[in-house]
């Protein structure tokens, strides 16, 4: 809650500005009622056109000004919620991109998008549909209890009270009794099974499961619904229990009215501004009920989020660059990744600059996770030392690594390969193409470095895709490059093409290539398999 | 998209009933509205120039009593009603959108990407919330309320229902001519949603990516940017639409405002009773409101509504009915066969024929299309030319005839990147065979290579979405046992050994021998040179040109 918070501090200000404006709007409203009011009783009276100017005016500024303020808040309010929104990202992404993979691997692809987007979402409306409408219906209501009081005290007294009443308990009572339980994970819990089902589609036709995917998704949905209606009952107690307050409002201001006027405690114009005052002050309420019922939704995707919400500070400063060495040794000692459930041998290795160690074995005999360690993703028994040293956190300027989940943004060909280089020139960028066979198919495309990739843009084959990875990553200059299952998808002929074409280019490098197929380049081979037995 | 598609009627049954009670309640609602005025008026008249005491009026407070609870009734009732059939609507719209995209596969995955197929049917249908529990039934309230107070005050005054008649238009022609200029405003922000949702997806997706290159704190500058880009995308919107309410709420004040000078003016003059001035002044507004609330709750709907059009082009794509099947597939030949995809040279397969009754091998470079042809195979994709013919026990059938739930039945499939519902090892395993025993599994697990007892609860292990801790190697086993098990005329191996070492070569073309023996139709994709050098039925697709 503290963290959400201190995501309004740059804009909160601008949100409060809103909030002001809302509650002038709703205030002009209030004014707009009472004017009219008096002026159609005082125009009763038959009076002289003059004496009803004062009011004619008024009518007609408060029937401008409601509107134009309600369009001046709403614009500052979006504005601010959307600055905010961004904010709210940025910190988000910022928080998980410390974690460690292993960790966010753990979140569930659709878990994570459905859960991130929607709750950070959601929380926004914790500033503009629940605490901005109450603000301003506070500023409506102090306003047009105001005018009451001024002209009748005792009638201002009472219906003070029940306005006091209307907006503590009322939303109170909206957001207490909608317990909105675990509505919020049963829908993640639909978008992975629907996920499910776009995934596997293919499959569930062949294999034939459709049915299993549809009874499961229709079983999530169902509990969604039940907690839809319940929570719909609860909140609709709340607005009803608003009119039945607007009318005792109603009512007793025509009592205060009617005991004033005979008493010449008021004047007579005076009592439909009274009798009808109480239907502008509770009109800013009537939205409450609805928005307060999100309350506890909201709270429990705050609560969700909070885990990601933290500041984080000196970001930069993180960053220690130490000279890089030119040459570099890695001697792998003994190694032994950690997996629950899993058993490697222990590896023993020890590779230079101008050297390649190419680590061969069967699925499961650990050799990614083997690259995993060496990255510090995946805990391990054993040494590894990097001349000599022990592995150091900070290993982005010493590494360049080819991951078997290596990722394509869905972006232009070109940001992709930027990563690896950021001032990468289209020259550069062709070289790298050149050497993994892809320069001409992007010559070839109309928009060339500029096509997209992913679901929008064209639709790269998996070797395609996987060439693409490997030119990202010759643009790198680090003394270390290791590949994990480089060639993947690749038909025989390129492999040896590509591969001996890389092995010349990293001849100068400390190089670290897993492969499950043997490779036609010089370099020392390790088999895990041979370890094991 | 109409304010109300008569194509919601067919495919949901829920929203029949919720129509004709809506209607039936915004009549009540519209009388309530319009007593409750009228009393107010009215004692307040009798307060003021009766000068009468508040307990002389005890019968009319008493009825104002019973009409405002009455109120609070029939908003309750709305309430709950919208909220429920909402939700119901909602879910019927969901299970047929789910069972269309089933029947056809990966069609509407391919072109919007499971995430985005997944966002459409949850948050797109919840988005669908807005036009069905809050704009169409204030749709209704609009049609009757205004008529009802428009009339009820013409035969209290039938000058300010003239005045009524004539600027009620105003408001509805406005809103359409301001709708008309913001459509086009609307549909860019919901594709700007989409992209920066998917950008944010995208970016977490792709951060152990970034995170090994060294580049993930570049990356929130550049979601600063895309979320301040965003921002002035949709204040742009917003502006237009909030414009556009500023607009109808100045043409409702302007006609309340017109009303109230015209009785002050005659009430001066004595030409109206102070009773019917103050009920026309307190009813007027509601002639307006209910229309302006339409266009308010429509640009809330807005976003909702254009997932309704995606929606529909699912829903309103005719079933295919194909009628011919088979038990026997002893070959199959095709010829010319071109597919096209948007953005991309049409792709032509060179032609070829495999036969049933040993391995066929089909081999060639990358991007030659050999998975195509798999998808084609498969019935998930269609060429656009070309033909494709299955010889079977009853003569040759070109592929587009068969029924696609018997072409489904006689085939088997590895795909690339197998992907696993929800479920266990077993499972999974027996979607291919549902009578497998324990033993049968076991027995075929190992036969492809893969060691149970490497599975943290053997065949319970579960698999499925939450990323399990077997590798890609492991999954790919499962995917070829599941693929082995079945029993079927065609069996298709796409790239068997792409990632890892799953089996050994050795192993695949041993199971695969004896599959084919058996006498199916057995078609492996490969690139691997070991594997095509033990094999005899070899097409090369690079070469038959």
């Amino acid at each position: 809650m503290k963290d959400l918070f201190s995501l309004l501090k740059p804009n909160w200000r601008q949100l409060a500005l809103g909030g002001l404006l809302g509650g002038l709007s709703l205030g002009s409203a209030v004014g707009l009622l009472a004017a009219s009011a008096w002026l159609i009783s005082m125009a009763s009276t038959r009076p002289p056109i003059l004496m009803l100017q004062v009011a004619i005016v008024a009518v007609r500024f408060f029937g401008l000004s409601r509107g134009t303020l309600k369009y001046a808040a709403r614009i500052t309010e979006h504005d601010a919620a959307l600055k905010i929104q961004t904010t709210l990202r940025i910190r988000i992404y910022e928080q998980i991109s410390k974690f460690l993979p292993i960790n966010f691997i753990k979140l569930s692809r659709g878990n994570l998008l459905s859960q991130i987007i929607s709750d950070a979402e959601l929380v926004q409306d914790l500033w503009l549909r629940v605490f901005l409408p109450w603000l301003s219906a506070l500023i409506a209501g102090v306003s047009g209890l105001g005018i009451i009081h001024y002209l009748s005290p005792s009638a201002g007294d009472a219906l003070s009270l029940i306005f006091l009443v209307a907006i503590f308990v009322i939303p109170i009572l909206a957001a207490v009794i909608t317990t909105p339980q675990s509505e919020r994970e049963h829908e993640a819990e639909l978008f992975s099974q629907v996920m499910q089902v776009a995934e596997s589609a293919n499959e569930a036709l062949i294999f034939d499961f459709k049915s299993d995917l549809l009874l499961e998704m229709e079983l999530a949905q169902d509990s969604i619904a039940v907690m839809q209606e319940r929570s719909a009952k609860r909140s609709g107690y709340a607005s009803a229990l608003h009119l039945v307050l607007l009318g005792i409002a109603s009512m007793t201001a025509l009592y205060f009215a009617a005991e004033g006027f005979l008493a010449k405690d008021l004047a007579g114009v005076n009592v439909a501004v009274i009798a009808l005052l109480p239907l502008a002050i509770f009109e800013g309420i009537s939205a409450l009920p609805a928005a307060f019922s999100q309350l506890a939704k909201i709270l429990e995707a705050s609560r969700n989020l909070a885990p990601y919400l933290e500041p984080i500070h000196n970001l930069e400063l993180e960053e220690v660059s130490k000279p890089l060495a030119q040459s570099v040794t890695i001697n792998f000692i003994n190694v032994t990744p950690i997996i629950p459930g899993a058993r490697c041998a222990p590896l023993s290795a020890k590779v230079s600059t101008g050297e390649t160690l190419i680590i061969m074995g069967k699925s499961g005999s650990g050799k990614s996770s083997l690259i995993n360690s060496l990255l510090d993703f995946t805990p391990f028994a054993g040494q590894i030392e990097i001349n000599g040293e022990e592995l150091s956190v900070n290993h982005e300027q010493l590494f360049s690594v080819l991951l078997q989940d290596d990722y394509l943004f869905a972006t232009s060909i070109r940001e992709n390969l930027r990563i690896g280089k950021l001032d990468a020139t289209d020259r550069e960028l062709f070289q790298a193409l050149e050497t993994v066979e892809l320069s001409d198919l992007i010559l070839k495309l109309p928009e060339g470095l500029d096509t997209h990739i992913g679901p929008l843009g064209y639709n790269f084959s998996g070797g395609e895709k996987q060439r693409m990875k490997l030119a990202r990553l010759l643009l790198r200059a680090t003394p270390v490059f290791i590949l994990d299952e480089p060639f993947e998808f690749l038909d025989a002929t390129q492999v040896s093409r590509i591969a001996r074409r890389i092995s010349t280019i990293l001849d100068t490098r400390t190089v670290i290539i897993v492969s499950h197929l043997e490779l036609d380049i010089p370099g020392k081979v390790i088999s895990l398999d041979n370890l094991n037995n | 998209m109409k304010p109300l598609d008569p194509r919601l009627l067919r495919y949901s049954r829920s929203s029949r009933g919720f129509i004709f009670t809506t209607v039936a309640l915004a009549v009540l609602s519209a009388a309530t509205t319009i007593t409750q005025a009228y009393l107010l008026a009215s004692i307040i008249t009798r307060l003021f120039v009766s000068q009468q005491s508040f307990i002389e009026n005890k019968k009319a407070i008493t009825f104002l009593a019973v009409v405002f609870l009455c109120r609070a009734l029939i908003a309750f009732t709305i309430d709950q009603i919208s909220t429920t059939a909402s939700s119901r609507i909602r879910n019927e719209l969901r299970n047929q959108i789910m069972v269309k995209t089933l029947d056809s596969g990966a069609q509407d995955v391919q072109k919007l990407g499971s995430a985005g197929l997944s966002l459409l049917i949850t948050k797109g249908i919840n988005d669908l919330d807005g036009y069905f529990s809050k704009f169409l039934p204030q749709l209704f309230i609009a049609a009757i309320i205004p008529l009802t107070v428009g009339i009820t005050i013409a035969v209290q005054d039938w000058q300010a229902g003239v005045i009524v008649l004539l600027t009620l238009p105003l408001i509805p022609i406005f809103g359409i001519l301001i709708g008309r200029f913001t459509a086009s405003a609307t549909e860019k922000k919901w594709r700007s949603l989409g992209i920066l949702s998917t950008y944010f997806l995208d970016l977490l997706s792709g951060l152990t990516t970034l995170k090994v290159y060294g580049r993930e704190k570049i990356q929130s500058a550049k979601l600063k940017e895309v979320g301040d880009s965003y921002r002035k995308e949709t204040m742009s919107v917003l502006r237009i639409s909030f414009l556009s309410s500023l607009a109808l709420e100045l043409v409702a004040t302007l006609s309340v405002a017109l009303l109230a000078v015209s009785i002050g003016l005659r009430l001066v003059n004595g030409s109206i009773a102070l009773q019917t001035g103050l009920f026309i002044l307190i009813i007027a507004p509601e002639v307006y409101w209910p229309i302006r609330q339409v266009a308010g709750y429509f640009h809330a709907a807005a976003d909702g509504l254009n997932a309704f059009e995606k929606l529909f082009k699912i829903l309103d794509r005719p079933a295919v009915n194909r009628g011919r099947s088979f038990k026997r597939l002893n070959a199959i030949t095709w010829s010319q066969l071109t597919v096209e995809y948007p953005d991309r040279a049409p792709l032509q397969i060179p032609s070829g024929q495999i036969s049933a009754g040993s391995t066929q091998l089909l081999i060639g470079p990358s991007g030659v299309g050999k998975s195509t042809l798999a998808n084609i195979l498969l019935g998930f994709v269609q060429p656009t030319s070309g033909e494709l013919l299955f010889s079977t026990e009853n003569g040759d059938i070109p592929l587009s005839e068969i029924a696609a739930i018997d072409l489904h039945k006689q085939i088997s499939w590895l795909p690339q990147e197998p992907k696993f519902p929800i479920g266990t090892v077993a499972q999974i395993l027996r979607h291919a065979k549902p009578s497998a025993t324990d033993n049968e599994l076991e027995e075929l697990l190992r036969e492809v290579d893969l060691n149970i007892s490497d599975l943290s609860s053997g065949l319970g292990t579960q698999l499925g979405n939450l990323k399990q801790p077997l590798s890609i190697g492991q999954l790919r086993k499962i995917a070829l046992a599941r693929a082995l098990l079945k029993d079927c005329q065609l069996l298709i191996l796409d790239e068997p050994t792409a990632s890892v070492d799953d089996v050994s070569e050795e192993i695949i073309s041993k199971i695969l021998s004896k599959k084919a023996a058996q006498g199916a139709l057995v078609l492996l994709i490969t690139h691997r040179q070991q594997m095509i050098s033990g094999s005899t039925n070899v097409t090369d697709m690079a070469r038959t040109n």
